[in-house]
């Protein structure tokens, strides 16, 4: 089992770290509400002062989960030589958009105004703001009490005809199956690579040839996916599966500390997109 | 032993995954095994055993992090990697459900992907799947333009076992080759394993669980579990060595059940008989004597 | 009892696992001269994939009865027919031709269609692809969610059915980090929380190694002491020999249904239908060949040993009588 995984040791989006702290124990369907709700207003912060009152409220919320910053932080280490390009090339050429602000330089394409260097800043800030968000929300929450947590909070859409149990009930399935295709991934890259299957030592520049040494892994992959596909359906089936008329094994039971954060939340919420 | 006079040969071998990180787990432990050219060895563990850790060490697919593996004369290390494609082309591994692993959409085409990935001409290609082909049991000039997915089980995983001969190796891992058949195939599919091990001589290493089947085939055995070898010997060996058997839960043919269940019940039998015939003799001989 | 159905009458036909019944083919549907109904009940069964020309017939003309509590195993070579028989008896496939009842219910009947599920369950061949749930409780539940089961009572079942399988400990585990036959325990468990009165295992047993093998066989046991009917498709001959009946499924026919007894000491036959007797039934033929005393028709370890032990001490016994 631990082979598997040997090579995402250093990812932390997606990864569940079990612990006590407030955030952990929050009923799932405020946190994800809360949640939401703070990444859409973070997404709408203009100024300066909402995205640094923003990144305040993700520190705080990363203090109150028990999350070590350090950790927390090493996840946005891959996204930033991307988060840099993307930086200078706002930087460069979309200053031309705030022409009429002050300019601070300007050569053919090239603006560097101030409106740019805001822009940058801000969109960097709220970058760094989401994805902190993010991690806490799957660090602090398994994903089996997301999914559930979702499927309570869409439940009312149901009255609409809209097939929320159908929805959540694929989600499920996909989490479900992660680790089982990450293993059956890595047994096929290790069966082909034994015929002589070359991964990666392909150079870059041999697309074609880049793109057939995919196959052997995708094609097996795809297969499995649609054997797993027919036989899911048979055996859910038999046992009766519908999505109307359900029961519900788990629920969840909202105490007053819960809806005190949902609060909280909201009232942080709408003094970012205030500011 | 030189060095060159074993086919396959791994000293002292450990490995930990995850090492550095908390979650990290050693697999292997000190863990030996040779292999000479031509025989068929059995490596008998249980899930959890190191098994799987061993057999990616044999064609490269881990490298020792300590310890020594010998393949074909040439020591796999990190300073090594080129050898690396030329270590596999020699040494086949077909893994565990080897049927999932087809891709390609007809017979042919797929058991001569390995080939031409080593970028053998097309004609020796075509020669080498025909004789894969024949070999397995699937007749080149009805089965080579089938579509795979009207296969049976068994078919593909002929198809799996074909592909890995068209590259002719010199020495053949096998992990669980029979596992899900039907005794039809199992049959078979042992029968060719035998074929490739004294008619064409090459070197097999069979992994399983359990004795069952093995014990007719191979010369020799190493049992793993928890990461060490905790036996090796012949079939005769291990079978006659019942407190062994018992400790690790080795699985063994019925006839070996009888004759430790008789001999637990205190009647004088030889402990290594094993196999339809001798058993019969064995209970012959013991029916006379306890009636004098 | 789990089946929690007061009227089921349950024949302690399936007791320790070493015991091969000795009867002929059981009439399980006389009890003390009372007819009982049977369970599933096959009639003139077609089956074909596919219409008019593109037809893939698969099962000729099948006739088949269950009774209450009985232990069916189902054999035949590859492509004879067998799995698709095994859908046909909850209603997941309907037949081209023919009925199938199960409780005096037609597969056929859509409403009926909760109660189908309900009464017989089927364990496939693959242990994770039966298994939706991201934890093992919850994976139990999904039966009884899907058919309206209060929650207090789901609750109930859960845990009767975790007992009965033996894998309370793994309540709350994802499923992807249990063994193959753990897995498989799961999927029984799942089935039995919709307290049915049949459960069919489709190859259930293949894809599992010895340990995995034993395991569900030992939980099959234990359903078979609770009065669960029990249809086991199979090619393990070791596993036939604790049935009550077996089936032979050839090119989809049936061509034979006796005792395991009935079926591996007939040699002839068993070879055409391509089987073979577990080894120990061919090491007692062997020693019978020289003994005559040695009975030949023995199948497992257990009934080898205690043959052996029994005519060693008939043969003592004469010998202290001639001296």
């Amino acid at each position: 089992m631990a082979e598997a995984f040997d090579s995402a040791r250093h990812i932390t989006i997606g990864q569940y770290m079990p612990g006590r702290s407030l955030i952990h124990q929050w009923d799932s369907r405020y946190k994800l509400a809360a949640f939401t709700l703070y990444i859409g207003a973070v997404a709408f912060c203009q100024s300066y002062a909402g995205n640094i009152a923003g990144l305040a409220i993700c520190l705080f919320t990363v203090f109150l989960a028990r999350i070590p910053l350090g950790y927390a932080l090493k996840g946005l280490k891959p996204a930033l030589p991307f988060l840099l390009i993307l930086a200078l090339l706002q930087l460069l050429f979309n200053g031309k958009v705030y022409a009429n602000g002050q300019v601070y330089w300007q050569y053919g394409f090239v603006w560097l105004t101030e409106g740019g260097v805001r822009l940058v800043i801000v969109s960097t800030m709220r970058f760094v703001d989401m994805m902190l968000f993010v991690s806490v929300l799957t660090l602090t929450t398994t994903t089996t009490q997301l999914a559930r947590a979702m499927h309570s909070l869409l439940r009312p859409l149901e009255k609409m005809k809209v097939p929320v149990h159908a929805f959540c009930m694929m989600i499920t399935i996909a989490l479900r199956f992660v680790p089982t295709f990450a293993l059956e991934m890595d047994k096929i890259r290790k069966a082909q690579a034994a015929r002589g299957a070359s991964f990666g030592t392909i150079p870059w520049w041999r697309i074609i040839k880049r793109t057939q040494s995919v196959f052997p892994l995708i094609i097996p992959l795809f297969q499995l996916a649609l054997q797993r596909a027919e036989q899911l359906i048979e055996a859910m089936e038999s046992r009766g599966y519908r999505s109307h008329g359900r029961t519900s094994f788990r629920s969840f039971e909202a105490r007053t500390a819960d809806v005190m954060l949902l609060f909280v939340a909201i009232g942080a919420s709408y003094l970012l997109i205030w500011l | 032993m030189s060095l060159s006079e074993f086919a396959v040969q791994v000293e002292q071998l450990s490995h930990t995954y995850m090492k550095g990180t908390p979650f990290q787990q050693e697999a292997l432990h000190d863990v030996y095994f040779h292999a000479k050219p031509g025989e068929c060895v059995a490596i008998i563990g249980h899930t959890g055993s190191g098994k799987s850790t061993l057999i990616q060490h044999l064609n490269g697919l881990l490298l020792p992090q300590t310890g020594q593996v010998n393949v074909l004369g040439l020591e796999l290390s990190e300073s090594n990697r080129c050898a690396l494609p030329e270590i596999r082309r020699q040494v086949v591994v077909l893994f565990q459900q080897p049927e999932d692993q087809l891709f390609e959409k007809y017979v042919a085409d797929d058991i001569a992907y390995g080939p031409l990935q080593y970028g053998l001409p097309k004609k020796e290609v075509i020669q080498r799947v025909k004789h894969a082909m024949d070999f397995v049991g699937l007749p080149f000039e009805t089965m080579r333009n089938r579509p795979i997915y009207a296969l049976s089980g068994g078919q593909k995983r002929k198809v799996a076992l074909a592909g890995l001969l068209a590259l002719d190796p010199q020495v053949i891992v096998l992990d669980e080759p029979t596992a899900g058949l039907d005794p039809t195939s199992r049959q078979e599919l042992l029968y060719k394993i035998k074929r490739l091990s004294r008619d064409e001589g090459r070197t097999i290493i069979f992994v399983t669980h359990s004795m069952e089947e093995v014990s007719l085939l191979a010369d020799r055995e190493y049992v793993l579990a928890g990461g060490s070898n905790v036996a090796d010997g012949t079939t005769r060996e291990i079978f006659a060595n019942r407190e062994l058997i018992h400790r690790y839960r080795i699985g063994t043919p019925q006839s070996v059940e009888l004759v430790h269940t008789l001999i637990v019940n205190g009647y004088d039998m030889n402990s290594s008989t094993f196999g339809v015939e001798e058993t019969v003799a064995e209970v012959r001989k013991l029916l006379r004597q306890e009636v004098g | 009892m789990l089946t929690g159905r007061p009227e089921t009458l349950f024949p302690s036909w399936g007791m320790a696992s070493f015991f091969v019944p000795e009867s002929t083919v059981v009439d399980h549907f006389e009890k003390e001269g009372i007819y009982v109904d049977p369970i599933i009940r096959v009639e003139r069964v077609s089956f074909h994939y596919g219409e008019s020309e593109e037809r893939i017939p698969v099962l000729y003309d099948v006739d088949f009865e269950l009774a209450q509590g009985e232990a069916v195993a189902i054999v035949g070579h590859n492509g004879s027919g067998k799995s698709t028989f095994a859908k046909l008896l909850n209603g997941l496939l309907l037949p081209s031709s023919g009925e199938v009842w199960v409780s005096g219910t037609n597969t056929k009947n859509v409403q009926a269609r909760e109660r189908l599920r309900s009464a017989v369950g089927i364990v496939f061949q693959h242990p994770d692809n039966q298994l939706v749930e991201t934890i093992v409780e919850d994976d139990i539940a999904f039966g009884p969610e899907n058919i309206g089961v209060p929650q207090d009572e789901i609750r109930r079942r859960v845990d009767e059915a975790l007992e009965v399988v033996g894998m309370m400990a793994f309540r709350e585990r994802p499923p992807h980090r249990l063994s193959g036959g753990q897995k498989q325990r799961i999927a029984i468990a799942g089935v039995l929380a919709m307290q049915p009165s049949c459960i069919v295992f489709d190859e259930s047993t293949s894809m599992l190694d010895t340990d995995g093998r034993r395991e569900v066989m030992e939980v099959i046991q234990q359903l078979r002491n609770q009065g669960v009917a029990i249809v086991s498709v199979t090619h393990h001959m070791e596993e036939v020999v604790h049935f009550d009946r077996v089936i032979v499924f050839q090119e989809g026919r049936i061509v034979r249904e006796c005792t395991p007894r009935q079926l591996f000491t007939n040699h002839e036959q068993l070879a055409a239908y391509y089987l073979e007797p577990p080894e120990m039934h061919r090491i007692a033929v062997g020693v019978h060949r020289h003994e005559e005393l040695f009975r030949s028709d023995r199948l497992t370890v257990s009934e080898v040993v205690d043959e052996f032990e029994h005519v060693v001490r008939w043969q003592q016994r004469k010998e202290a009588l001639s001296s």
